[in-house]
């Protein structure tokens, strides 16, 4: 109780500052709070955008567990997410560690910039250098490939090739930017631990594995929870290179909701969706950090 | 000195929240209460212009023609439907609000639109049989008996457009059948038709929109979308076998190297370019481009022999059909507070001065009347003579300017041979499904057999079908 009364004193005592952060709080509340609960009453209902919105309990529910089209973009959301938490979070430690041994400062900055580069493109831009490169006839990679003697792949049309294909991409786009992150981690290492090693006679891969990655894992944690935080809410990369011969692999969860949700206005179904998307990414967030120990 | 000052804290505060909270036209000098005028509110991503200031200048005009203020909301195109839909969903204040019919269809029976049956009826301009037919309002015309949209334009349909001067250098005639389309694809790929040495051109090229190549299906009878069967119930007649033989017919083009192969990822704006820059001599696309290729061909390049013509769909057992182009229509939302004056904007759009505006944009800025001449200025030219609708509805209307090169042919096949496919709340379904299995046979990937298959056991898991 005492401790209650401190605390409401403490408030009290700087309740100017309580009273700046009252327009962020509201704003939050009206923008990102409340459409969660309205969007969670919206599945309970066959909604109506003008007047009354039948209560239909859990239909939606039901309704959405047993179409095959939800459980297909249920697996992909799996697949492609895991892949790209996967990948975005290791490949590039292993680029910044190879980044950090180049010796030529201009070269190292070059390499860096290109690397980094797709990250600021949008994914319009992105999607559309990639169908390019892989198309049959003019892209790049069958370019090569006929160049040896082999036939043209038409990559984009091939559900083989779809999910690897998107993985690779979204890794192209986003490695550069969490190179980087690990590049700002390994410029805060103590120079002394190296200096000490190198007393030791440790060589440069005993110094990588024994100073420079166990003084990374703290960055990886982080990459990691923010990569599965972001996978189940995959959608621009999906809409911008997705073609109907390819749907069945790459449609995820999030695209799943736009289409039955804005296409085919099945408003309260596309909401049900929508919170089953949002408990699960409340559960893997919490399970994934209970594995990681960010708290800790 | 405190950083946080009491006072100074509560008025920034208080500064804060009055800015956050107060609406908007407090801050406007409180010009609304002055405005005696009401400004309706047009939700399009068609009518207007093509950038922010033409928008204005679209507003102004029809402001100067029917005398009511308009202010458009123009989301960009990709996401209109998003926005159109949240907009919708709100409440927004809308007065007018375009939308294509298969989310008209869709959002219907959420009572969100006026009837209009009585102000059409009314109307001596919409009910003019000479402008627009009652049988298309009959088209339009709900369960309920009601009419609740007026049409934008002449929605017209797609068709085969061919390189005819191409087809003419080779010795062919215009093909009747699809053997003799075959004949002519494969000559445009292997016959070097642009004279260059070089094998570098398609027979066929083609998005992935199947509609666009309704006319091959149409041989066979087929439409796009839904027909019902003796019994009532919805099929799909492009998921039946009866169209294994154009699946197969493609699938030659594909596996010989006449259809282009980006075909499946190709946008229009892919093919639309293949097809003016001398690398493919046929396409399948809205008769309204058979004038725009030539004049924006002739425009860049006036001694280029390129001329674009639109060919009569091929006859098979199905006789010829092609596919009239999905309405895109007006509706006002039951809420708008200025019913009236919002259909009086949509009466006025069926006028000659309303046409006049859909095609060419505004006087002294798109075009001029000289000496009672229709003259366009060099802004007019370049926007290429179209603002929301390339041809209007009205069947009064006489182009001032004359028609594109090859329009006037190409819209009389499109008036002869195309039939508006069922609206149905399936379209996407259709199109997902039916797309995504036609692709796979068009590439050799599954026999057309068990593409059609594959349609028939999703439509199922759809609902779609029984």
């Amino acid at each position: 109780m005492r401790t209650r009364k401190n605390i409401l004193k403490q408030i009290f005592k700087v309740r100017l500052l309580y009273l700046l952060m009252l327009p962020t709080l509201v704003y939050f509340f009206i923008f990102a709070y409340f459409p969660i609960f309205d969007g969670f009453r919206i599945s309970f209902q066959d909604f109506r955008f003008v007047g009354e919105s039948r209560f239909v309990g859990f239909d939606n529910y039901r309704e959405a567990v047993q179409t095959p089209g939800f459980w297909r973009a249920f697996r992909n959301t799996l697949i492609l997410g895991f892949g790209n938490v996967m990948l975005t979070a290791f490949i590039p430690m292993v680029l910044a560690l190879l980044l950090n041994e180049l010796r030529i400062a201009a070269w190292k900055r070059f390499t860096q910039t290109i690397i980094y580069m797709p990250h600021l493109f949008s994914w319009v831009i992105v999607g559309g250098i990639w169908i390019f490169m892989l198309s049959p006839n003019a892209g790049i990679i069958n370019v090569i490939r006929n160049l040896f003697g082999l036939d043209s792949i038409y990559f984009m049309a091939k559900e083989t090739y779809a999910q690897p294909i998107m993985i690779g991409v979204n890794l192209w786009k986003q490695a550069g930017f969490v190179c980087i992150l690990y590049l700002a981690t390994i410029a805060g290492i103590n120079p002394e631990l190296y200096q000490a090693a190198m007393i030791d006679g440790a060589g440069a891969f005993k110094r990588v594995f024994y100073i420079t990655v166990p003084e990374l894992l703290s960055t990886l944690r982080v990459v990691l929870l923010l990569n599965i935080m972001g996978a189940l809410r995959m959608f621009n990369q999906i809409w911008v290179m997705r073609n109907e011969v390819i749907a069945p692999k790459v449609d995820v969860l999030m695209y799943y909701v736009y289409e039955r949700g804005l296409v085919q206005f099945k408003i309260g179904y596309a909401a049900a969706i929508s919170v089953l998307i949002f408990v699960l990414t409340f559960i893997i967030t919490a399970i994934s950090n209970r594995f990681i120990k960010y708290t800790a | 000195m405190k950083l946080f000052d009491k006072k100074r804290c509560l008025i920034l505060g208080l500064v804060l929240l009055v800015l956050l909270f107060c609406p908007a036209h407090i801050f406007a000098g409180g010009e609304q209460e002055k405005e005696e005028i009401p400004t309706l509110i047009w939700l399009t991503n068609v009518q207007g212009g093509t950038n922010p200031e033409d928008d204005l200048i679209f507003q102004k005009e029809i402001e100067r023609l029917t005398g009511v203020k308009v202010k458009l909301i123009k989301p960009p195109a990709p996401e209109y439907d998003t926005k159109m839909t949240a907009m919708l969903a709100t409440g927004e204040p809308l007065d007018i609000v375009y939308l294509l019919d298969s989310h008209f269809d869709a959002l219907w029976d959420q009572h969100l639109f006026e009837p209009l049956t009585d102000r059409i009826m009314s109307s001596k301009v919409l009910s003019d049989p000479e402008i627009i037919p009652m049988s298309e309002w009959d088209r339009i015309r709900r369960d309920d008996g009601d009419i609740y949209a007026v049409f934008q334009k002449f929605e017209q349909g797609t068709l085969p457009i061919v390189r005819a001067d191409w087809m003419e250098k080779l010795g062919f005639a215009p093909p009747e059948t699809l053997d003799e389309y075959y004949e002519l694809l494969k000559a445009f790929t292997f016959q070097d038709p642009d004279g260059n040495g070089k094998d570098d051109t398609y027979g066929l090229a083609l998005g992935f929109t199947i509609y666009e190549s309704s006319g091959f299906f149409g041989a066979y009878g087929f439409m796009k979308g839904f027909a019902k069967d003796a019994a009532g119930n919805l099929y799909a007649p492009h998921a039946t076998e009866e169209a294994i033989p154009v699946y197969e017919w493609l699938a030659k083009l594909y596996r010989e190297g006449i259809l282009e192969p980006n075909f499946v990822t190709n946008k229009s704006s892919n093919f639309r370019d293949l097809f003016m820059t001398d690398k493919a001599g046929m396409t399948c696309y809205w008769a309204a481009w058979v004038g725009m290729f030539n004049q924006m061909v002739k425009t860049k390049n006036p001694d280029s022999p390129f001329k674009a013509r639109g060919l009569v769909p091929p006859k098979g057992p199905g006789g010829r059909l092609l596919r009239a182009g999905s309405d895109g229509l007006m509706v006002i939302p039951k809420w708008s507070e200025h019913k009236d004056l919002a259909f009086k904007i949509l009466e006025f759009w069926h006028t000659h001065e309303g046409c006049v505006v859909s095609c060419f944009g505004e006087l002294g800025h798109d075009y001029n009347i000289v000496d009672g001449k229709y003259v366009m200025t060099e802004i007019g030219e370049a926007s290429m003579g179209q603002h929301s609708a390339p041809q209007p509805k009205s069947l009064k209307w006489k182009n001032p300017f004359g028609e594109l090169e090859g329009f006037d042919e190409a819209a009389e096949i499109i008036r002869k041979y195309a039939r508006p496919e069922m609206v149905t709340p399936y379209r996407a379904q259709w199109e997902t499904i039916v797309r995504s299995e036609a692709a796979k046979i068009i590439l050799g990937d599954i026999s057309a057999e068990q593409g059609i298959k594959n349609m028939q056991r999703r439509f199922k898991e759809e609902g779609i079908y029984k």
